[in-house]
């Protein structure tokens, strides 16, 4: 039963983050940061998805949405929400995930200080990201939760 | 008995299972486990060293605990654990030596989170321990902060106990403080430092000896299971019932010179 339920829920990530973050409501946003603080920030600092690779998001995300007994539609939603900071990252407007004020935003102006670091608590920058080698794909690797 | 337990220990630090860790040993985080979550700790604590005139010499104690967690909801996890105790000390007038292995009963963890502290500036969680070993009953309280700020976490517990002996003949309370602070250095180690002080107030009249322990404590985690460890030496204690022990500058008599706990997390 479990590894059909890891394949489900692989296969869930997958699809949404290959279909790039949809637009989220302002319920589904309020669900997902909920989400985030009980089962992510609760026990583990925010690790950056704009670090990763896809392959490799997604592998951590399968991982962790089972350690964490996820159901699939919360995995679905975790995966969306946190996919669009990824899209924040290489606009440099990354707020932080477990805040009420850390909507996903386009916007510049919604950037504030603490939630920049907040971001940086993975030790990495949340300025405008440089182009990855693979050198750093790989150290970024090993530095997953 | 010993080896027996030695090589479950030994087995059970080969099984590997997944990880929620704690990254410290004596002092509690207030976070919760995720709801429908599963993991099971064995605890090895060891106690040694107490003063011979108080008739232990050669003094050490090895309590064992088998904890399984579950995480009710969030906010809520239980946790039942089964205890047992090694004991060992010589006793320096006739020179006879005592070592007995007893089982020290069935604890029922409950611990509530307040304050989720990825949700606030501080973390708070409430805690009640009840204990039962057939002839005496133990109720542990705690009031858990703590937080976190990027690599560092620190947490802080503030402690009273009660315990009733003999049949509840005897009431002896304490009072504890345990702080932790530590960094994690990489994805896999984290490094601290524990605080714990600990008093004893025989039928809540008097107050009768204080222990302040300080030292190091290291973690170390996979994806699938952790392990902590805490070395903690007393560097002060004062008995205030005159000086038992002999011992000017720690306490021996009712606390020992020597505290040592590892848990190994294994998470289902």
């Amino acid at each position: 039963m479990q590894p059909v339920l890891s394949r489900w829920l692989a296969a869930l990530v997958a699809i949404n983050a290959a279909a790039g973050a949809a637009e989220l409501s302002e319920q589904e946003l309020a669900a997902a940061r909920k989400l985030y603080n009980a089962k992510c920030a609760k026990c583990h600092k925010f690790y950056n998805p704009a670090n990763y690779t896809d392959a490799q998001w997604r592998e951590w995300m399968r991982m962790m949405s089972q350690k964490s007994k996820l159901r699939l539609d919360e995995a679905q939603l975790l995966s969306r929400y946190l996919d669009t900071f990824r899209t924040q990252q290489r606009t440099n407007t990354l707020p932080d995930p477990g805040k009420s004020g850390g909507q996903p935003a386009p916007e510049p102006t919604t950037a504030r200080p603490q939630d920049a670091n907040a971001a940086g608590r993975d030790g990495t920058s949340h300025r405008q990201p440089k182009q990855r080698t693979r050198k750093t794909q790989a150290r970024n690797w090993s530095t997953l939760p | 008995m010993l080896v027996a337990v030695g090589i479950a220990y030994v087995w059970l630090a080969l099984w590997p299972a997944r990880a929620g860790e704690r990254l410290f040993t004596y002092t509690y985080e207030p976070e919760t486990m995720p709801q429908g979550t599963f993991e099971f700790e064995p605890w090895f604590t060891l106690r040694a060293g107490r003063s011979a005139a108080v008739g232990k010499d050669d003094y050490y104690r090895l309590q064992f605990r088998q904890e399984f967690e579950y995480g009710v909801t969030d906010n809520y996890t239980v946790a039942l654990y089964l205890n047992s105790d090694y004991q060992h000390y010589k006793n320096p007038g006739t020179g006879q030596r005592t070592s007995h292995y007893r089982w020290t009963g069935v604890s029922l963890e409950n611990l509530y989170m307040v304050l989720n502290p990825a949700e606030n500036v501080l973390g708070l969680a409430l805690y009640l321990e009840p204990t039962w070993d057939g002839e005496n009953f133990e109720l542990e309280q705690k009031i858990i902060f703590g937080q976190r700020h990027g690599d560092w976490k620190w947490a802080v517990n503030l402690v009273h106990e009660t315990e009733w002996e003999d049949h509840f003949r005897e009431t002896t309370g304490e009072l504890e403080i345990d702080v932790g602070i530590a960094r994690q250095l990489s994805p896999r180690w984290s490094l601290g430092i524990e605080l714990r002080n600990s008093n004893h107030l025989p039928e809540y009249k008097t107050w009768k000896d204080t222990a302040l322990y300080v030292g190091p404590v290291i973690n170390y985690r996979r994806q699938k299971w952790w392990a902590t460890l805490t070395v903690m030496p007393q560097v002060f204690g004062a008995n205030f019932d005159g000086d038992p022990d002999g011992n000017g500058h720690l306490d021996l008599a009712g606390h020992e010179r020597w505290n040592v706990r590892l848990i190994v997390g294994y998470f289902f």
